[in-house]
């Protein structure tokens, strides 16, 4: 293997010596010190290869062996380089190519953020980069094992972090803290309303009812409770368990203003595109416009060759013309604004309670319009309310 | 007796020394040159004889200014004077 690259690089020829003596080539190149490797019987005489040189130097011994050379094949380096030759281009473009690889392996050309399910990469990203981890970062200066321990201090929600760099590009590995489990309480409590209303169902797992279905209750009402007297008329505590589900009344108000103004975006904008190279940025488009009420987006795109993500990309600069709008409200836009801002609540803000009844009035005075809405949800209202036991 | 023992010295000194291993290869130092080389015979000088191997596949691994590498399947050895 290795004589077959040195013999490449070299340069050799693969010809055939045909004549009255081709054993005597054989023993005068031997003699003469001229390297004839595997040297093998052909037709009417010897084949083999040698190098270039010493091809050069058998000539006279096949006059003495009375032979003729015959070239087969010509490999090597030196054949490669006379293919190309007065092309002065390719030679400079391949010292520049290889400089070019060699200053550009110095440089991070991109990392990633694994293992960051709930937090933020775009903050983990900041706090990278404010510990000199960014694309373009120069590998000499890169210092793994404190970056590491400041990313243990700045990040919050994380137990471990590793930085591995591997040739240009680098994996910032993370491991979240694990989230507490809620550890279910067996400390003697009460169930207590935690909203006034009307109980529709009592489901009690632990504990005795302190009231029945179609009880009116108070918010901190005891509804089960977790004393058990004995025969012998002692108390046994326990730990009061139970789903209560009832009406509650939800009062709310809204109010809205019968003209506001509010920004919107128009059709005009402007894209600045930007060629980004490592730490370089050079602008491909010329805009000059601006807009007095903006919103600018940026989005950025990595060139990726073989799933590697090159330090060559665009990042396009998308400015949007904000515009001044007003609008007014009458009483009929205003409920339906008032109706879809209800859903919301009902769907955000009590997902688990089912609706009873929903009533809203819309009143209407000079500023604007304001809504009451007076709704009854049935949800469970069971509250634990622990307490303390002390023996005398 | 010592005119025997340098009698012996004097062969040692100057006929071929030749290496096998089983009928696959051949190492012969002190040869002068190939007189033949065909796939099945190939023929090497010594100064005191002429090596002929015979057999199939024959080939020269190496050769040097006293030193021929036979390999291939060699059948029959014989030594000419």
């Amino acid at each position: 293997m290795l004589v077959g690259v040195v013999r490449w690089f070299r340069g050799y020829v693969g010809f055939t010596a045909t004549g009255r003596f081709p054993e005597r080539l054989l023993n005068l190149a031997a003699v003469r010190g001229v390297n004839i490797a595997d040297p093998r019987p052909v037709e009417g005489g010897v084949g083999g290869i040698m190098s270039v040189s010493d091809y050069r130097r058998i000539r006279p011994l096949a006059r003495r062996a009375r032979v003729r050379l015959r070239v087969n094949r010509r490999r090597g380096l030196p054949f490669v380089l006379r293919r190309y030759r007065g092309r002065y281009g390719l030679a400079a473009g391949a010292v520049l190519g290889a400089v070019a690889v060699g200053v550009l392996s110095q440089f991070l050309w991109s990392y990633r953020v694994l293992g960051a399910d709930s937090l933020s990469e775009q903050h983990i990203r900041r706090v990278l980069a404010e510990n000199g981890i960014s694309v373009g970062t120069y590998l000499g200066d890169l210092d793994v094992e404190p970056i590491e321990r400041n990313l243990l201090r700045e990040l919050d929600g994380i137990t471990w972090v590793s930085v591995n760099l591997m040739g240009c590009t680098a994996d910032v590995e993370v491991r979240q803290k694990a989230q507490k489990p809620e550890i279910q309480s067996m400390e003697p409590c009460n169930v207590v309303a935690k909203a006034d209303g009307v109980i529709t169902k009592l489901k009690v797992r632990e504990g005795f009812a302190a009231v029945k279905e179609g009880s009116g209750v108070a918010a901190g009402e005891l509804i089960v409770s977790g004393f058990n007297p004995t025969k012998q008329g002692g108390v046994r505590y326990m730990h009061a368990d139970a789903d209560i589900y009832a009406d509650v009344i939800s009062k709310r108000e809204l109010k809205i203003l019968k003209s506001y103004s509010y920004y919107s975006l128009t059709e005009n904008k402007i894209d600045r595109t930007r060629l980004k190279f490592l730490w370089f940025e050079m602008p491909l488009s010329l805009s000059f416009g601006s807009f007095d009420h903006r919103a600018v987006t940026v989005r950025d795109r990595s060139l990726v060759l073989n799933g590697t993500v090159l330090p060559v990309g665009t990042s396009v600069e998308t400015t949007r013309e904000l515009e001044m709008c007003r609008a007014a409200t009458n009483e009929a836009s205003a409920s339906e604004i008032f109706r879809n801002a209800e859903l919301l609540y009902e769907a955000f803000s009590k997902p688990d309670s089912r609706p009873v009844s929903r009533k809203f009035v819309v009143n209407e005075d000079e500023n604007g319009y304001s809504c009451e809405f007076n709704c009854v949800f049935n949800e469970n209202i069971a509250q634990t309310a622990e307490f303390s036991v002390t023996e005398d | 007796m010592k005119k025997n023992l340098s009698a012996v010295q004097l062969d040692l000194g100057t006929v071929p020394l030749i290496e096998m291993s089983g009928n696959r290869r051949v190492n012969v130092e002190g040869s002068t040159g190939i007189l033949l080389y065909e796939t099945g015979n190939i023929k090497v000088s010594t100064s005191r004889m002429v090596l002929s191997f015979e057999g199939r596949g024959l080939s020269v691994r190496c050769i040097s200014g006293s030193c021929v590498e036979i390999e291939g399947f060699i059948t029959k050895i014989e030594f000419i004077s």
